[in-house]
């Protein structure tokens, strides 16, 4: 997991100010996070764009409508139902992991 | 529109695709009609279990003996895979009566030479590790049943139909029976006429308004009945699951406005399928009620609590029909020439590969090979089922 | 316990369902209005939060806050974050029940009308590779870049048809991406979009797009007319894009490929209207390609082939926000009409003062469609192997194999091969699929209702066991 962080520094103004840091964990490794963001954004922000891979052909997928109408940002968070990343806000100390074909 | 055929069926549901391919494999000029798409009342909501330990045990043995003995080839014969694999089956037994109902129908299981065991709540872990056995007193359970996917056998009956010449007409509703004197020579749509020698019908929950087109009052009635479908999980059911309630329920009836049996199988996709709700309503009324789906999962939640997380996907509802003896209508309609009737078999997979043969036999020799003197239609002697 | 019984129930609460309750609640109508998200706005009235907020976003947001005050100081009963998954007629007593799913909130409502305002989403379109992650919607480009200021890639494609296009490439600009082509289906000229019927009467529009096309062209991002992505390539995240020409009916042009380094690719080609609730409760649906697909149909009153059944915005079709919040407000006075809190006469008043109104956003929306409308084309990008069914990864090929053997309609094809089956129950898929058969059966003169649209049962979304059993009737 190594791709460099996604977070873009224009208009990032004061986002250092008002907003608090939090530690998510993803897969077991742990990852800085923004309150307020979505799992997608927290997860986009670090690089992470694989959140899933498909029952039929085991296909990596990852975000695409951003909006909860496609299914395919499905993660688990803390070991409940399979949630859509782009919905779901961070909370620190969420335990996030890739859903595999269960 | 008006077109001449051999036979026409009416009701593109298993029976009827079934039906469509024998004939038309057999040579004859075939037309299929529903009033609706495909497979569009209860068949589409089948969950495609080959079921043997629930049949009717009367009158039903021959018919499912020989049912049984067709899926061997099947696969084969239509040149598709249609999802076809081997399964258990466990009737979950909840209190004394339904415990001595279940050991009289293992002795005519056994003689049947189906596996049948009577299983223990203790042990029942073994064969369902998820089932929470507490207020069960054990289970009936044959490790040789069986399933398929329905969608794929009722397409592969239809390509291989299509292939032998079959015609289909969809969303063509029959509002008339062509009769020259006591001889139904066809049927009647809005879009047209259909003639053909012969009439058959597998229309399950709709036989019932096609009788009264001719002056009959037929016995069949429907229920309309609710399940769903989950989304797809690694293998958690072995087996398919339902509930000795539903021979307890057989004789009492029920007065509740959903009534909730039991019926649990994984697809071979991997989705769980769940049922049952039962409510009274409208033939066509394909809504799917308010309450159904909840009563549906707080039973299921009963016997499988681990499953709380497990996410619904679609729920449907459909009317099926039903026989007040549990046992089919199959035969020549009395007293009319040229109609046939195939339809309201209880357990509906198991059978299609044998009925569509049995109709084709009874088209073109007039006889098949089964007796059929207890699923004649009109039959009089509707005793309660045993 | 007997679930709250209102007038009216608004399911949505963005542009046109914030509209609709405020406007009924002010006139008497009691009413609850649902949404999914926790805050009321919609996409197009996004929560931008503070934290990321810039001047560009100033004057929506500022709309957006003003609509949220209105809608908490009204009467209506609010329920956020709160999913429908069902809704059900009792017709003994002559209402509709909703089934509600959401944290300390009830698990039913009940209303004798219903105004359904579920919004729209990006249409997809099919092409290799379009399911690798890095591919996404301008609906998600925008979230991303607007709310949350990330930056879903480092170099961008972003391909389609229309405003969209050119909003979402413009604002991953302002961010600081790389956006390597920007490819527009439509070839148009200055003089094309000037003397489109009534787009000079929308000077704000001009504007936006105005400014949306200079930080495109200050930063020298081209924005290439007439082409459109071909394929995507990849393993694990899209690593390279193949562009080209595409012909006026939107079919590529061989020979005019080009290949592209880009780690993202946003894809927009129109909004498709979200009538899953219209469905749900038997709306008589009919398909209108101009407003993005399968619309319900409604009189100019709003109404639906269903008594005390209103469907507003852009769920009825893709006519834009200004359209929406209009339709919103029409709907409101026409519910308080139907239960005696309008006279007839004061009903007729108003009405014709937003229907007014409404002529102009209908012939924006019809504008922007004959410049930018949905091309034939696109449905030839995908390829035999390309899924059309995310959720199950049903190919087009085994689509066009189940027409071959006999397939005729979505119903058919849903059968066979499973497509619209999966997770998001042929939301994504409805559109590729109903195209793909369309094009298998050679429907030119194929009635486009014979084909049909994908029925919707509850429960509207997924939803865990644990959550329908709580919505049991004893409880």
């Amino acid at each position: 997991m190594n791709r460099p962080n996604r977070q873009t520094d224009s208009g990032r103004l004061s986002a250092s100010e008002h907003s608090r840091s939090i530690t998510i964990h993803f897969d077991g490794h742990s990852l800085g996070a923004q309150e307020g963001q979505t799992v997608a954004a927290a997860l986009l922000a670090a690089g992470i764009t694989v959140f899933r891979y498909t029952f039929r052909y085991h296909k990596p997928r990852g975000l695409f409508c951003g909006m909860g109408v496609c299914y395919e940002c499905l993660v688990n968070i803390d070991g409940e139902t399979p949630k859509r990343a782009c919905l779901i806000k961070v909370r620190d100390g969420m335990r996030i992991s890739t859903l595999l074909d269960e | 529109m008006h077109e001449t055929f051999d036979v026409v069926i009416v009701g593109a549901g298993y029976v009827g695709v079934s039906v469509a391919y024998h004939l038309c494999a057999a040579g004859l000029k075939t037309a299929l009609l529903d009033s609706g798409p495909v497979a569009a009342g209860a068949s589409r909501a089948n969950f495609g279990n080959i079921q043997i330990q629930d049949m009717e045990l009367g009158k039903s043995r021959d018919l499912i003996r020989l049912a049984r003995s067709k899926f061997a080839n099947l696969e084969q014969e239509l040149g598709r895979t249609v999802g076809l694999r081997s399964l258990g089956g466990l009737v979950l037994i909840e209190n004394e009566i339904q415990w001595s109902i279940m050991e009289s129908r293992l002795r005519v299981l056994r003689s049947e030479g189906v596996r049948s065991e009577l299983v223990p709540a203790d042990r029942l872990h073994e064969i369902e590790p998820q089932l929470s056995a507490e207020g069960l007193l054990g289970g009936l359970y044959n490790p040789e049943e069986g399933q398929l996917d329905p969608f794929q056998l009722i397409w592969a009956y239809l390509v291989s139909a299509r292939q032998h010449g079959l015609e289909e007409f969809y969303f063509h509703e029959v509002t008339e029976f062509l009769v020259e004197g006591n001889h139904v020579r066809g049927v009647k749509t809005p879009a047209g006429t259909v003639e053909a020698g012969k009439v058959i019908l597998c229309t399950g929950a709709g036989t019932r308004q096609l009788g009264r087109l001719l002056g009959r009052d037929w016995g069949i009635r429907y229920i309309l009945g609710q399940a769903m479908v989950t989304e797809p999980t690694g293998p958690t059911l072995r087996s398919h699951i339902s509930s000795a309630s539903f021979f307890e329920q057989e004789a009492n009836g029920s007065a509740k406005e959903v009534n909730v049996g039991l019926a649990m199988s994984q697809s071979p996709h991997g989705h769980l399928l769940l049922g049952e709700a039962m409510v009274k309503g409208q033939l066509t009324d394909r809504v799917v009620p308010a309450f159904s789906l909840p009563s549906i999962a707080a039973h299921i939640l009963r016997f499988f609590p681990s499953f709380e997380h497990l996410r619904v996907l679609r729920g449907w509802s459909t009317a099926v029909g039903l026989t007040l003896d549990s046992r089919p209508w199959l035969g020549p309609v009395p007293g009319v020439e040229g109609l046939i009737i195939a339809t309201a078999f209880r357990s509906t997979v198991i059978v299609t590969p044998l009925v569509g043969e049995l109709v084709s036999q009874l088209v073109l020799n007039g006889d098949c090979d089964l007796p059929i003197a207890p699923f004649l239609p009109e039959r009089t002697t509707d005793e309660p089922p045993e | 316990m007997t679930p709250k019984a209102f007038d009216l129930a608004v399911i949505g609460a963005g542009p046109a369902g914030s509209e609709a309750a405020i406007s009924a609640s002010e006139l008497g109508v009691e009413t609850a209005v649902v949404d999914s998200y926790s805050y009321a706005g919609g996409q197009y009235f996004r929560t931008i939060p503070p934290a990321f907020q810039t001047a560009h976003t100033k004057r929506v947001a500022d709309q957006g806050l003003a609509l949220r005050r209105r809608l908490r100081h009204s009467a209506a009963t609010v329920y956020l974050g709160t999913e429908v998954w069902g809704i059900f007629m009792n017709k003994q007593e002559g209402r509709w029940w909703v089934a509600l799913d959401g944290p300390d909130t009830p698990c039913w409502l009940r209303a004798k009308s219903l105004i359904l305002a579920g919004g729209a989403y990006d249409k997809p379109v099919a092409f290799p590779g379009w399911t690798l992650p890095g591919v996404i919607t301008c609906g998600a480009a925008l979230i991303f870049a607007k709310s949350y200021r990330i930056a879903p890639g480092r170099r961008a494609l972003v391909t389609g048809s229309g405003p969209l296009v050119l909003s979402a490439a413009a604002h991953l600009s302002r961010l600081g991406i790389e956006i390597v082509a920007v490819c527009e289906s439509s070839k148009l000229s200055p003089k094309s979009i000037l003397s489109a019927p009534g787009l000079l009467g929308h000077p704000r529009v001009l504007q936006e797009a105005w400014d949306c096309f200079k930080s495109l062209t200050s930063r020298r991002i081209p924005y290439k007319m007439g082409w459109s992505i071909l394929e995507a390539f990849g393993t694990d995240h899209v690593n390279q894009a193949l562009i080209g020409r595409v012909d006026s009916d939107g079919f590529s042009i061989p020979g005019t490929e080009q290949r592209l380094n880009v780690d993202v690719i946003v894809c927009g080609y129109g909004l498709t209207p979200n009538t899953r609730l219209p469905r749900m409760v038997g709306c008589r649906m009919s398909h209108m390609t101009e407003c993005g697909g399968w619309v319900p149909w409604r009189d100019r009153r709003l109404r639906t082939s269903l008594p005390n059944v209103y469907v507003v915005g852009d769920s009825a079709g893709i006519r834009g926000s200004e359209n929406a919040i209009l339709e919103g407000r029409l709907s409101g006075v026409v519910v308080a009409g139907s239960l005696g809190h309008l006279s007839e006469r004061r009903v007729d008043h108003l009405s014709a003062r937003i229907t007014g109104k409404l002529k102009r956003t209908r012939r924006l929306a019809k504008t922007l469609y004959s410049l930018f409308p949905q091309r034939p084309g696109w449905a030839s990008l995908a390829k035999t192997s390309t899924p059309l069914c995310r959720c199950e990864e049903a190919s087009l090929g085994e689509i066009e194999t189940a027409v071959a053997e006999g397939a005729r309609s979505l119903d058919d094809v849903k059968m066979v091969t499973r497509a619209g089956m999966g997770s998001c129950q042929g939301r994504m898929c409805e559109g590729v699929v109903f195209s793909a058969v369309s094009r298998a059966l050679g429907a030119d003169g194929l009635p486009q209702g014979s084909i049909g649209h994908y029925s919707v049962r509850p429960p509207l979304r997924p939803l865990s066991l644990g959550a329908l059993a709580k919505a049991g009737p004893d409880k």
